[in-house]
C-alpha cells in the first residue's frame, strides 16, 4: 500500500486525476490505495485510464485518528467483492510527514471493481483534455461529467449579456452546493465569453437607463400634459381662446398663424423643459452617488455623457413634436389647408432649437455640483434674449440682425416663419425685426452651438474626478 | 427590431418634414372679390311719429318689413353674392306712422351691448353678419408682393379707397404697390367702406396660398410622439435579469 502526497496546484482547481488505473489483482483482497493528483493533466499522458476502468463508488465518512477516511460501500450487494480505497492526503505544511499531526489523510474506498450498470458516473478529471476519474457531486458540481466534453461556445445570456463583467474569457465554474443557487447543468457550465461592448451599445444602455429614470419623473408627464392642454383648451374654451388669439393677431385667414398662436408659449416652455430634463441629469448623478456605480463598469465617459444627453434630447423633442401635432390637429378644425413648406421649416427650426437648448442646459449642468433647472432656463430664456435685444436697440442704426440669429431666438424664428408677429417669451417683440430669409443659417448656428456646448460639457465630464 | 433600423426610422420621421418642402403656388392675374369689413347689426322698429322729424343715418340701411328690398337683404345675409343697391328710405317716408321698419346698422366694430337708434327709439342690436373676405395676402419671408387695385366700389356704386399700414401710418393705394418682407407677413388692405360691401378688382403677385394637407403633419408628429412613448415604456419595463 502506497500513499502519495496530493499537491494542489497554485492556480485554479481544474481536475482531480486518479492516475493510472491498474486493474486490481484478483487475489489481493486488501484495499489498495490509489494516488490522486490534483492538477492539469497533459493530453498525451500515457497513464490515462481507459474509460472502462473508471471506478464507481459511494463514499461514507469514517473518522480516523490522523485524518478523514472515506470508506466506500459497494452497491452491488456483494460484500465479498474486492474493495479498493483512494486516499487523499493533504499536507498542511511542507515539512509534514505522513500520518503526522499536520496532515489530513482522506481515503476513498472505491468498492468493487465491477460497475453497476445503472449507477451514475461522475468524472474526477475536470481537465480540458480528457476525462479520467470520478469523485462525486461535491467536487465540481452536479453533472460534472458534462464539463469534460467539448462544449460549444454560447452567447452570453442573463446578467452577462447586460453588464460588461469582463473583457476576456473567464472561467466561471465553481462550487455552489449549499448556496441556494439553482441552475440547470447546462446553464451552470456554460462557457460565457464576456467582451467589452461597443461604444454604441454602451451609449444605448445609458440612453435606456436614463429613459427609465425619465419614466419615473413627474416632469415628463407634466410636459406631455402641457402639450395636451392645447386641444383641451380649444375644445373646452374655444371662444375664449379664439378671442385671446384674435387680440394678438393670431386668428387670420391662414392656418399657420393660428398654429403659431397655439404654440406662442413654446419659447418659454422650451427653455423650461430642456433645463429641467437636461440641466439636472449630470448633477443628480453625482448628488445621488449613482455616477460612481458606473466607474466599475467598462463604460466610457463619452458613452455615459452622450447616452444621458440623447435621452434628454429625445424626450424634449418628443414633447415639442407632440405639441406641434396637437396644434396642427386643432387647426384642421378651423382651416382646410396649410403651408406645408413653412410648417416643415418651422419644425426643423424647432428641432434645432431643442438641440441647442438641451445641449446648453446639459453642458451647464455638467459644470455644476448641484443640479439647478433654473440657471439654464434663466440664461437661455431671459438673460441672453434681453442682452441681445438691448444690444440690437443700442446699435439699431448698424442693423445688427446677426445677433437675432443666436439660438436663444430659434423658437421665435419657428413662430415667425409661420406668420406670428409676437410670442410669449422675452423675445416677444423681436419677431418683426428678425430676418427669416436666413432661417437655415439660424439652424446651422443652432447646431454648431449645440455641438460646441456638448463638446464643452463632454470635456468637463471627461476631466471630472470620479 | 434592430436598433439601427430603429434609429433609421426615427431619423426619417424627424427629417421627413424638412425634406418634404412643398412649393406653394402664387396667384396671378386680376381677381374680383366681394368683401366687407362691416359688422351688420339688426333691430326692428315701428314708426310712430311724423316722418319729417325722423333722421336716417348714412351707415344704416332701412327696409320696410316684407318689402322686396327687405327680402333681398335677408337673402344677402345668407348669400353674400346678392346685390343690394338701395334701401326703402323713401318708401318709409311715404308710408307714415305704423310702419314696421327693419334697420341694419353697419359698423366697423361690435360689442355685445351695442344699440341701434331709429327716430327717438333705441333698441339693442343683434349681430347678423360679420366681415368676410378680408383683403389680406400671405407673403413668405424673402418674397416681394406686387399689388394693384384696379377698381373698388361699394354696393351703392360709390368708389372706395384702399390703404394699408406701414410703420403705424396709413398709406393709400393709388397705383401698384411693391413691398418686400423679411419675415412671413400678412399684407392687409383696408377699405374706406361706408356701404354694405365692396366689389374689388385687383392684381397681385408674390403672395402665397396654402396648398398642403395638415393630416400628413399630424400623422408624422403622432408617429414621433408614439415612438418616444414606446421608448419610454420599453425603458421602464423591468429587465429580465431583475429579480
Amino acid at each position: 500500500m502506497t500513499e502519495d502526497r496530493i499537491e494542489r496546484p497554485r492556480g485554479r482547481r481544474e481536475s482531480l486525476d486518479l492516475g493510472p488505473s491498474e486493474p486490481a489483482a484478483q487475489d489481493t483482497p486488501a484495499p489498495r490505495k490509489i494516488s490522486l493528483k490534483i492538477g492539469r493533466k497533459s493530453a498525451d499522458s500515457s497513464d490515462a485510464p481507459a474509460p472502462q476502468e473508471q471506478e464507481i463508488f459511494t463514499a461514507s465518512r469514517v473518522q480516523e485518528s490522523a485524518g478523514d477516511r472515506y470508506e466506500s460501500s459497494p452497491e452491488t450487494g456483494q460484500p465479498s467483492a474486492p474493495r479498493r480505497e483512494i486516499s487523499f492526503e493533504t499536507a498542511n505544511s511542507p515539512g509534514a510527514s505522513p500520518k503526522s499531526g499536520g496532515q489530513r489523510s482522506v481515503s476513498i474506498d472505491l468498492g468493487t471493481a465491477s460497475r453497476p450498470a445503472q449507477q451514475r458516473s461522475l468524472d474526477l478529471e475536470g481537465g480540458a483534455d480528457h476525462p479520467v476519474g470520478s469523485v462525486g457531486q461535491g467536487i465540481d458540481g452536479p453533472g460534472s461529467e458534462l464539463a469534460d466534453e467539448e462544449e460549444p461556445v454560447k452567447r452570453p445570456r442573463g446578467l452577462g449579456s447586460i453588464l460588461p463583467l469582463g473583457g476576456r474569457d473567464e472561467d466561471r465554474k465553481g462550487t455552489w452546493k449549499g448556496t441556494g443557487y439553482s441552475a440547470s447543468d447546462d446553464d451552470a457550465h456554460r462557457q460565457v465569453v464576456y467582451r467589452i461592448p461597443s461604444m454604441m451599445t454602451q451609449t444605448m444602455w445609458m440612453f435606456m437607463v436614463q429613459m427609465k429614470l425619465f419614466a419615473k419623473l413627474k416632469w415628463t408627464y407634466f410636459m406631455l400634459f402641457a402639450a395636451l392642454l392645447i386641444p383641451i383648451a380649444v375644445v373646452l374654451a374655444s371662444d375664449y381662446i379664439n378671442l385671446l388669439l384674435s387680440e394678438f393677431g393670431f386668428v387670420t385667414g391662414y392656418s399657420t398663424t393660428y398654429i403659431a398662436g397655439l404654440l406662442c408659449m413654446m419659447p418659454l416652455m422650451m427653455g423650461l423643459f430642456t433645463s429641467v430634463l437636461c440641466g439636472t441629469q449630470i448633477p443628480n448623478e453625482f448628488k445621488e452617488r449613482t455616477a460612481y456605480m458606473n466607474v466599475s463598469l467598462p463604460m466610457s465617459r463619452i458613452s455615459f455623457y452622450l447616452g444621458k444627453y440623447l435621452a434628454g434630447f429625445m424626450l424634449c423633442l418628443g414633447v415639442f413634436v407632440f405639441a406641434y401635432g396637437m396644434a396642427v390637429a386643432v387647426s384642421t378644425t378651423k382651416y382646410d389647408l396649410i403651408f406645408s413648406d413653412l410648417l416643415a421649416e418651422s419644425l426643423a427650426i424647432t428641432i434645432a432649437g431643442v438641440f441647442a437648448y438641451s445641449a446648453t442646459a446639459f453642458c451647464i449642468g455638467s459644470f455644476m455640483r448641484r443640479g439647478s433647472s433654473m440657471i439654464p432656463f434663466i440664461l437661455m430664456s431671459v438673460v441672453l434674449p434681453m442682452v441681445c435685444i438691448l444690444y440690437y436697440a443700442m446699435f439699431q442704426d448698424s442693423d445688427p440682425t446677426w445677433i437675432l440669429m443666436l439660438p436663444c431666438f430659434l423658437c421665435e424664428a419657428a413662430l415667425g416663419i409661420l406668420g406670428a408677429q409676437m410670442s410669449g417669451s422675452a423675445g416677444m417683440i423681436i419677431i418683426p425685426m428678425m430676418d427669416m430669409t436666413a432661417t437655415w443659417t439660424m439652424v446651422a448656428i443652432g447646431i454648431v452651438w449645440g455641438i460646441a456646448f456638448l463638446l464643452l460639457g463632454m470635456y468637463r465630464t471627461m476631466r471630472r474626478e470620479m | 427590431m434592430d436598433r439601427r433600423m430603429t434609429f433609421l426610422i426615427l431619423a426619417i420621421l424627424v427629417f421627413a418634414p424638412v425634406a418634404a418642402t412643398l412649393a406653394s403656388d402664387c396667384s396671378d392675374g386680376a381677381t374680383e372679390v366681394r368683401t366687407s369689413n362691416q359688422y351688420v347689426l339688426y333691430a326692428q322698429f315701428t314708426t310712430n311719429e311724423d316722418l319729417g322729424s325722423w333722421s336716417f343715418h348714412s351707415n344704416c340701411l332701412y327696409f320696410i318689413d316684407g318689402s322686396a328690398n327687405d327680402a333681398k337683404m335677408e337673402s344677402y345675409l345668407k348669400d353674400s353674392s346678392v346685390n343690394i343697391t338701395a334701401d326703402d328710405r323713401d318708401a318709409i317716408v311715404a308710408r307714415g306712422t305704423g310702419t314696421v321698419v327693419n334697420v341694419y346698422d353697419l359698423s366697423n366694430y361690435y360689442y355685445s351691448d351695442q344699440t341701434i337708434y331709429f327716430n327717438d327709439s333705441q333698441k339693442k342690436a343683434k349681430l347678423v353678419l360679420e366681415p368676410y373676405n378680408e383683403l389680406s395676402f400671405f407673403v413668405k419671408a424673402g418674397d416681394t408682393i406686387n399689388l394693384s387695385i384696379n377698381s373698388a366700389v361699394d354696393n351703392m356704386g360709390d368708389k372706395v379707397s384702399a390703404y394699408y399700414y406701414l410703420n403705424y401710418s396709413t398709406v393709400y393705394i393709388d397705383g401698384p404697390v411693391e413691398m418686400s418682407f423679411k419675415t412671413s407677413s400678412i399684407f392687409k388692405v383696408e377699405l374706406n367702406l361706408n356701404g354694405l360691401y365692396a366689389d374689388v378688382s385687383y392684381s397681385v403677385f408674390g403672395n402665397s396660398e396654402p396648398s398642403g394637407s395638415a393630416t400628413t403633419y399630424v400623422v408624422i408628429c403622432s408617429a414621433i410622439t408614439v415612438l418616444m412613448l414606446l421608448v419610454l415604456v420599453l425603458a421602464s419595463l423591468k429587465p429580465r435579469w431583475s429579480k
